[in-house]
């Protein structure tokens, strides 16, 4: 309901009753939302908890939501003996590679498709669409198969080859390159400007907002992605920080407070990097259902 | 600005098959290629600007692809040489691991769709209608989409432990039964389900959200002046108004459940037994514990097939020009 709805309906209720009642449901559904969201963060709150927790208050009977004896030892035995700036140093190397490259193939891609008619734009555009719709999980075989002959398994190239975008952020930024004018551009053709030249001074500049939005996307599943490391790295020393959570999980190296205090350091810059950038990061996943 | 634009590799996938579909009855698509001809461009400028995207489609896209029907019918170790035909199909029927990981994935779809459809949907409504502390509210609501597998997978197996675990210990509290959850084999999958819901809520929440925003509120009014309560206003106006958004999330949403896997192999592993076993994890076990690559595209072959007849019917089913 709009604002200005709210306001009709608000000036209609006459009785004092019924506007009780009303307010009694704003703040229903306020108060429910906020339960929703008490259950929905619980998760990432327990594991704050836990991360401070000594071991024998994660193994107490009962539980204390609250450290009742908060204790950096998790942190400081998970860093050391988890070798996790190994691990850190190593998922901002694939991500950071994953963003460039996937954040410039998309914007020359998009530049073409969204300003040039040329012949095979139709194909070439649905070939984009078509080729990166197949998930992830059913390309694991043929990739490793490849990365296997070529002898690119074990290498941060195998991580970051398949993890480049092709579909998400060439969409995003064929759709936004349109809203250019072309009157802009050949303006620009007059005064001798090169075609690379109008996408580098013209174009680049004008569609900033899509560009963030393809960062701060292709950073969050570059950071997050689990599968691809999965499948290709074998040295420890290679490991991301996906990988190493899901491997210290699955063994009984390091104990539930420091995965967990570990797991926690692990998602700070994916926190910061939305926090700061929510706006975009909306729009990105609101522009999903617009359709037009 | 955001018209048509679609993010994630799912939704490119949909809007292929709305393209693809809405372009089988139309006659005139060839009148309009000669009318573009007029305007082309001249240099060689456009092809250099789409063929470093275009390389790794190929690359990495379409290759696979036809790569993987190839693997799929030799045992994958040296190439052509041991071609061996519809083999690995064949034994895929009598597998009952393969099957059960069938029976594990529809389940869990068929869990996760309905769930997270109503929940996303009735979340949306509520973040529309309240008017503070909504930025709070959204980001609270998201974060889980946030995290990685690793993370989410191990926080909720401790939170799912028998003993120790604090979903059990508020149970026990609160005088409710208690479950082992993920390591009881008939829980498991709900127990996995119940993660899979609370990961994706909050990205298909405000897909909905956009959705509702989308819609005229002059309807609204319109129904207000003709006496309509609010459900009815629910239902005849913003229900019909959401129908091309819901149909998005339930296609998105079986896709995403038929390719589940990282956080199954994070908290179960596809234990207890067989009881957690999806297609993915099963593509995974016999590819990089077991080397049967062939076997493994086989039924990459399959699930691929799977995704893309599926998608294809709740296209027809869920089509709003009926």
């Amino acid at each position: 309901m709009t604002n200005h709805m709210r306001s009709i309906v608000d000036s209609r209720s006459g009785s004092i009753g019924s506007r009780a009642t009303k307010i009694y449901k704003r703040h229903g559904v306020l108060v429910s939302l906020i339960i929703g969201a008490l259950v929905m963060m619980f998760p990432v709150l327990w594991m704050i908890s836990m991360s401070f927790q000594p071991m024998d208050e994660i193994y107490a009977r009962t539980p204390s939501l609250i450290p009742r004896h908060p204790t950096l030892d998790n942190f400081f035995t998970g860093w050391t003996q988890g070798g996790f700036l190994r691990y850190y140093v190593n998922t901002s190397v694939v991500t950071t590679c994953r963003v460039v490259l996937t954040v410039i193939i998309n914007a020359m891609a998009g530049f073409a498709f969204g300003k040039y008619k040329f012949r095979g734009r139709g194909f070439l555009f649905v070939l984009v669409l078509s080729a990166m719709m197949v998930p992830d999980q059913i390309r694991m075989v043929p990739l490793y198969v490849m990365f296997h002959s070529v002898g690119l398994v074990n290498t941060y190239a195998s991580v970051i080859l398949p993890g480049i975008g092709a579909t998400f952020g060439t969409f995003l930024m064929t759709q936004y390159v349109r809203t250019v004018p072309d009157e802009l551009l050949d303006a620009a053709r007059m005064d001798g400007c090169s075609e690379f030249g109008l996408f580098r001074q013209i174009v680049i500049p004008l569609v900033t907002p899509a560009l963030v939005t393809n960062v701060i996307f292709q950073f969050l599943w570059g950071w997050n992605d689990l599968l691809f490391p999965l499948l290709f790295l074998q040295d420890q020393s290679k490991y991301t920080l996906a990988l190493a959570l899901a491997n210290l999980g699955a063994s009984s190296d390091l104990s539930i407070g420091p995965i967990m205090a570990m797991s926690l350091l692990s998602i700070i810059p994916v926190l910061a990097v939305f926090f700061v950038l929510q706006r975009f990061f909306v729009q990105g996943i609101a522009a999903q259902g617009v359709k037009g | 600005m955001w018209s048509t634009s679609v993010p994630c590799r799912d939704g490119a996938w949909v809007y292929m098959v709305t393209k693809l579909m809405d372009r089988i009855p139309r006659g005139n698509e060839r009148h309009e290629l000669k009318r573009r001809k007029g305007s082309r461009s001249k240099t060689i400028a456009p092809y250099l600007f789409v063929l470093p995207n275009i390389v790794v489609v190929v690359l990495f896209g379409i290759y696979p692809l036809v790569d993987n029907i190839v693997v799929s019918l030799t045992t994958g170790d040296n190439g052509w040489s041991d071609f061996v035909g519809g083999d690995n199909y064949l034994a895929l029927v009598h597998d009952s691991a393969f099957l059960a990981s069938v029976r594990n994935t529809f389940f869990y779809t068929l869990m996760l769709v309905p769930v997270t459809v109503i929940f996303s949907l009735g979340i949306a409504i509520g973040m529309n209608k309240v008017t503070r502390f909504r930025g709070v509210l959204r980001a609270a609501y998201v974060l889980p989409y946030l995290l990685s597998w690793s993370v989410s997978g191990l926080v909720w197996r401790q939170m799912f432990q028998p003993q120790n675990g604090i979903i059990n210990w508020a149970l026990a509290s609160v005088g409710l039964p208690t479950s082992s959850w993920l390591l009881d084999p008939n829980m498991t999958m709900v127990s996995l389900a119940i993660v899979g819901i609370w990961a994706g809520l909050g990205y298909y929440m405000i897909i909905y959200l956009a959705g509702l925003q989308g819609i005229p509120s002059n309807l609204y009014e319109a129904a207000e002046i003709d006496g309509a309560s609010s459900w009815q206003q629910f239902r005849h106006v913003t229900l019909p108004g959401l129908r091309p958004i819901t149909s998005l999330v339930v296609i998105l949403v079986t896709i995403a459940s038929f390719r589940v896997f990282e956080g199954i192999y994070v908290m179960t592993g596809g234990g207890p037994g067989h009881a957690s076993f999806v297609l993915v994890l099963y593509i995974f076990i016999k590819a990089f514990t077991e080397f049967s690559l062939g076997y493994a595209a086989a039924i990459s072959c399959v699930l691929f097939a799977g995704v893309m007849i599926v998608t294809l019917i709740l296209q027809r089913l869920l089509s709003t020009d009926d």
